[in-house]
């Protein structure tokens, strides 16, 4: 029915009670009207009558059908009256037609109630009936982007479509408003924003849109669907519309949560895109897009990885995950192409980073050599070189894999190196190219056989950080480079001084031998002729002689005295002084020193006692020999310096310190203030006679047995006292 | 001759011992001291003339400086072993540091326990030393 009827089926109760007359037998009533603000009261009430009420825009004329009916008012807009013809039939066709013609409306229209709140609302017509239908037919399609056009010159529209879609309305003569009207609303600021793949073929048509005022930007990958949207609609077509053809399917809605939706699709879009002109730039230029890309073929990449190498014009960076690795690309001859790459023409810089052993070593070797056609003396200077930076044309750095290192630095390094590259191999070109290549079998001798998949690319971003990974891999395997080189001239520096510690041995071995062996004869001789003194002679002038050769005893003595010294200074200063230790019971070794001393110097007013420590043994690690020989000094100086009074040892176990300190306390003179500060220093001595030596010999010999050695003035200001300290050994370890 | 009677030599027959040194007056002062005390002595100052005259049987005691020219003290004992294999040894030398690492590094078969006199020495000690050796089995 048109909007005229409602009222009439409200007022006129003929009809009214013909409607409630009809639901009283349980006939199931449907009616379609155009419910507009003058009729919206009656078909409120219409609702409760019918069992369902809808809506459709722009009714015309009036019918009604049943399953055997069917009946149609001639008067058709006159309104409030009833019409006084209609056509009847009964005819099967023709309610079956208008049965038809029925559903198909019923099915188009919108509820009763969502007109009814539009009116109420006030909602704008704009926004007034969403829908979404799907259009299956190319004319239907035609008609709607016509009509799309011919009402929308108003609006914003944004497109996301193949350039085929631009094409299409470029050649179908029903869309030539379009350019019209395009340019038109540019000239009033609406925009058309159009998002497609701009290519070599479609880059005229682009830029001809341009022109007519249309943004057009660039993007890689479009989603599956071509759509346009504005705020009011949304059309999408999954149709190619290849070279231009009408797309055979369309989707079109004015629903808003879509059309919001595809509006934010788009902006994200827009936001990833580039600008045509930009694009349109490169293609022009001959700037070759960056893609990037799986290649799953080992024959495939094999091919690429050769090319890659081929078209190289100013840099090859390559790295190897194995020394399997490296035979591989050499068997497919990589290697022997970088090198013909950096003889040719274009003077490649190559750069390898790769595992090796020896062999490899040689092999690069060879590489190296060629290419850079020297002789061997300057390849020399120019490995030399190497380390500061020197620009090569062919240029190979070794990753370090081996797992074991002593060295704390060159382990780390290692490390380092470990984790950077793992199991790929990267080839870049030009920094342009990028070649990664998996290897799902290290252990295969044929690149095809050992490679997985390789991704190919040739995408900025992507190429420039496998740029950048090489060159940190390059840096790090040269700071690798100069910790072994460093390493090696650490060694080196060791043998010399090792070397040198031999010269120093073999010196005071000399000095020994030359030095004792004059006194053997001076000394021996001397006692044989004292032994043999002339019984003929008088008793004084045997008297003589014996005293003549006492002194020449006495002084050969103080030579060898003075050689033994002087060759333990040596020994001390070269650190050649070895000692022999073993656990030796301290007691036994004061007792003896003390034992010595008497036996060789007339005590006569100076008392040398020992004041032991009967419960407590102290057993020490130290060289016999060496250790009487501290005492001794220690015990003769103060002996020297002691003319009456006492001279007294004592040892005093520390025990939370682990160690023993033996004092030497005398009566004598003291130190001299002068001397005292540098009183264990080589030749400090008052004294006329002695060397000067001997407490210098012992502080370090008490100091090679990790004890010190020290001395003071007695606090009572007569005599002094030296001190020393030894480790000594924990008798529960020793049990 | 009289003896100087550091423990004198008792037995009624005299030992012969052999002195191998370089240095001459080393040698002379140390024939001079045991013949004093009762032993043959016979002197060498090469090593080489010392091992050709080397004659098995004839030394109870043989004294060998280790650092001579031509050949070192440990050389001509292992050459003299090839002769005689009865005689007792003992080393001398002033130079006494690294003899002992010198000779595990070239004479390894040299592994018996020998004594060493370091020179110089009092005569009496030298008596002493060598009537010790001499007394061990």
């Amino acid at each position: 029915m048109n909007y005229t009827r409602p009222p009439l089926a409200i007022t006129i109760d003929p009809i009214r009670g013909a409607f409630v007359d009809t639901k009283k037998r349980g006939i199931k009533l449907r009616y379609l009207t155009e419910i507009t603000k003058d009729n919206i009261s009656f078909c409120k009430e219409l609702v409760s009558l019918v069992d369902e009420l809808r809506h459709l825009d722009g009714i015309k004329g009036n019918f009604m059908v049943s399953e055997s009916e069917y009946l149609a008012p001639i008067i058709l807009f006159e309104k409030g009256k009833i019409a006084s013809q209609i056509i009847y039939s009964n005819q099967k066709e023709i309610v079956d037609q208008h049965q038809y013609m029925f559903d198909s409306l019923w099915n188009k229209a919108i509820s009763a109630q969502q007109r009814v709140k539009e009116i109420e609302e006030d909602i704008p017509e704009e926004e007034q009936h969403y829908q979404t239908r799907f259009l299956e037919n190319a004319n239907e399609v035609s008609e709607e982007i016509k009509k799309i056009i011919d009402t929308s010159d108003d609006d914003n529209w944004s497109i996301c479509s193949t350039f085929d879609g631009l094409l299409m309305i470029s050649r179908n003569e029903d869309f030539e408003k379009m350019q019209e009207r395009l340019a038109d609303s540019s000239r009033r600021g609406k925009i058309t924003r159009w998002i497609g793949t701009i290519n070599k073929d479609n880059v005229h048509l682009v830029k001809a849109y341009i022109d007519l005022g249309m943004k057009i930007r660039h993007i890689n990958n479009m989603p599956p669907m071509n759509f346009a949207v504005s705020s009011k609609d949304l059309c999408i077509t999954i149709d190619e519309m290849k070279g231009g053809q009408i797309a055979k399917n369309l989707l079109i809605s004015n629903e808003l949560p879509y059309i919001r939706h595809y509006n934010s699709i788009f902006q994200d879009l827009w936001n990833k895109s580039v600008p045509a002109e930009q694009k349109i730039k490169e293609i022009e230029e001959g700037v070759i897009l960056g893609k990037t890309e799986v290649i799953q073929s080992p024959k495939d990449i094999q091919q690429l990885f050769i090319n890659m190498v081929k078209s190289a014009k100013h840099e090859v960076l390559l790295v190897l995950p194995t020394i399997n690795a490296f035979y591989r690309k050499e068997r497919i001859g990589i290697m022997q192409l970088l090198k013909q790459v950096a003889e040719g023409e274009h003077k490649v810089n190559a750069r390898i980073l790769t595992p090796t052993n020896d062999a490899i070593e040689q092999r690069l070797q060879n590489i190296a050599s060629g290419s850079e056609q020297m002789d061997s003396q300057r390849e020399e200077r120019e490995q030399k070189h190497q380390m500061k930076n020197k620009k090569k044309s062919f240029d190979i750095r070794r990753i370090d894999v081996q797992s074991t290192s002593e060295d704390d630095g060159t382990a780390l390094a290692v490390a380092a190196e470990k984790s950077a590259v793992t199991t790929v191999s990267i080839v870049i070109v030009d920094k342009k190219e990028s070649l990664v290549i998996e290897k799902v079998d290290d252990s295969k001798q044929d690149f095809i056989d050992a490679v997985g998949i390789a991704t190919y690319s040739s995408s900025k971003p992507t190429v420039l950080s496998y740029v950048s990974i090489f060159e940190n891999l390059w840096r790090q395997s040269e700071l690798y480079q100069q910790l072994k080189e460093s390493n090696k001239q650490l060694e080196l520096a060791y043998e010399q001084l090792k070397k040198h510690d031999k010269i120093q041995k073999e010196f005071i071995n000399i000095a020994a031998h030359e030095l004792r062996t004059p006194i053997q004869p001076i000394l021996g001789l001397t006692q044989v002729i004292y032994s043999k003194i002339d019984g003929d002679r008088s008793p004084h002038e045997r008297q003589k002689q014996k005293e003549m050769l006492e002194v020449v005893t006495r002084n050969a003595y103080r030579l060898q005295h003075l050689s033994e010294d002087i060759l333990d200074v040596t020994r001390i200063e070269s650190q050649n002084l070895n000692l022999k230790l073993e656990r030796l019971n301290l007691d036994e070794i004061i007792s003896n020193a003390i034992n010595d001393a008497k036996r060789s110097h007339h005590l006569k007013n100076v008392r040398l006692s020992y004041q032991r420590d009967k419960d407590n043994t102290v057993f020490v690690q130290a060289d016999k020999g060496r250790l009487n020989q501290v005492l001794s000094n220690l015990i003769s100086n103060a002996i020297k310096f002691t003319k009456e009074g006492f001279i007294i040892i004592t040892p005093k176990k520390q025990e939370k310190e682990n160690k023993v300190m033996v004092s030497v306390k005398d009566s004598g003179i003291g130190i001299h203030p002068e001397i005292l500060p540098r009183l264990f220093q080589k030749f400090a001595t008052k004294s006329y006679q002695g060397t000067g030596l001997g407490l210098y010999i012992s502080k370090s010999i008490v100091e090679a047995h990790g004890g010190e050695m020290w001395a003071e003035n007695n606090s009572d200001g007569k005599g002094s006292t030296f001190y020393f300290t030894l480790p000594f050994i924990k008798e529960k370890k020793m049990e | 001759m009289k003896s100087l009677g550091y423990g004198s030599n008792n037995n009624n027959k005299k030992k012969r011992i052999l002195l191998v040194d370089d240095e001459t007056d080393v040698n002379y002062t140390f024939a001079i001291v045991l013949q004093d005390n009762g032993f043959i002595v016979d002197t060498f100052d090469s090593p080489t003339l010392a091992l050709n005259d080397f004659k098995a049987g004839l030394y109870e005691l043989v004294l060998l400086d280790i650092k001579m020219p031509e050949m070192d003290g440990f050389k001509l004992y292992e050459q003299m072993r090839k002769v005689d294999n009865e005689f007792k040894v003992c080393f001398l030398t002033a130079s006494e540091m690294f003899y002992e690492e010198y000779r595990q590094a070239h004479y390894s078969t040299i592994h018996e326990h020998y004594p060493i006199i370091q020179k110089p020495i009092k005569n009496e000690e030298l008596i002493k030393e060598i009537n010790e050796i001499l007394a061990h089995k």
